[in-house]
């Protein structure tokens, strides 16, 4: 059903009255520099599995989390934002492994690893080294943004 | 002719996480199972909900602001054992001080966060 939103596109029901939406291996609108471990902005096998949470065969319950996801992570961007701001590790580590968390569980997983590696930096203390790899952060966030939109369309 | 509203017979389980989307993807999980579900975003509004309802199941992320899971599982484990009360403790991989202390403190099975919901919550990894 969502398979022509995802990155490898086993398979595409022509049928779907979705065939015009927009796929996600699309070129993201956000400019920047590229995520240091490529690879599929969404994995497949984790959306495959957020869809059979639905008992009847729909996407509901997808897009249920996709929406939480959308909201929830703002606010995580916005802590980590604000933990650079006033210097703050602590709150750079938190932010960070809950980002890491939410984004695994919809399918995010290079993005998910990217915010482990601000975590463990924050972790070591090593704040410089968190920071270093926050402009990477958010070109990949805006990626997964745009991935994730596409499906709410 | 006055309806009596239909009585929720499903378990109840009741989930805290400050992370939305983990909630979210949590109820699901249990709603498609046969949970109902009730949530809070912190350990303290958990705690008033085991006290004003009645859960057959707690599941609990450790790490959160304020207080943390570990720390209300102990103060459920003055009240409720872990017969009467089980808990989930949900953790990521990298925390192994925090698995043991959960264990110590009482919590039934502690599930580490998967890539997705299967393993997730219920499933141990």
């Amino acid at each position: 059903m969502l398979s022509k939103w995802l990155p490898g596109r086993k398979s595409q029901d022509r049928n779907s009255p979705r065939d015009d939406k927009p796929v996600v291996e699309t070129e993201p609108e956000t400019a920047g520099p590229m995520v240091s471990e490529p690879g599929p902005i969404l994995d497949e096998d984790v959306v495959q599995k957020l869809i059979s949470l639905s008992p009847n065969g729909t996407d509901e319950i997808l897009l249920k989390i996709v929406a939480a996801y959308l909201t929830s992570s703002l606010d995580n961007m916005s802590d980590i934002d604000q933990a650079i701001t006033e210097a703050d590790i602590e709150r750079l580590r938190h932010a960070s492994h809950t980002l890491k968390s939410s984004s695994a569980a919809v399918g995010a997983l290079a993005f998910s690893r990217l915010c482990a590696e601000i975590e463990a930096a924050a972790r070591d203390g090593d704040f410089a080294g968190g920071v270093g790899k926050i402009p990477t952060l958010k070109t990949a966030y805006g990626q997964v943004r745009d991935a994730l939109k596409a499906m709410q369309s | 002719m006055t309806s009596t509203p239909e009585l929720d017979t499903r378990p109840l389980v009741l989930i805290v996480d400050d992370d939305l989307t983990q909630r979210v993807l949590l109820r699901g999980f249990l709603e498609s199972n046969g949970f109902a579900v009730g949530e809070s975003d912190n350990a303290r509004a958990c705690l008033e909900k085991i006290e004003t309802s009645n859960p057959k199941l707690v599941i609990s992320d450790i790490v959160m602001p304020g207080m943390k899971g570990t720390e209300m599982l102990e103060v459920i484990r003055r009240t409720h054992d872990s017969a009467e009360l089980p808990v989930i403790m949900i953790t990521g991989e990298d925390e192994p001080q925090q698995i043991v202390e959960a264990l110590r403190l009482g919590a039934n099975v502690r599930v580490r966060r998967g890539r997705g919901p299967h393993p997730h919550p219920a499933c141990p990894a």
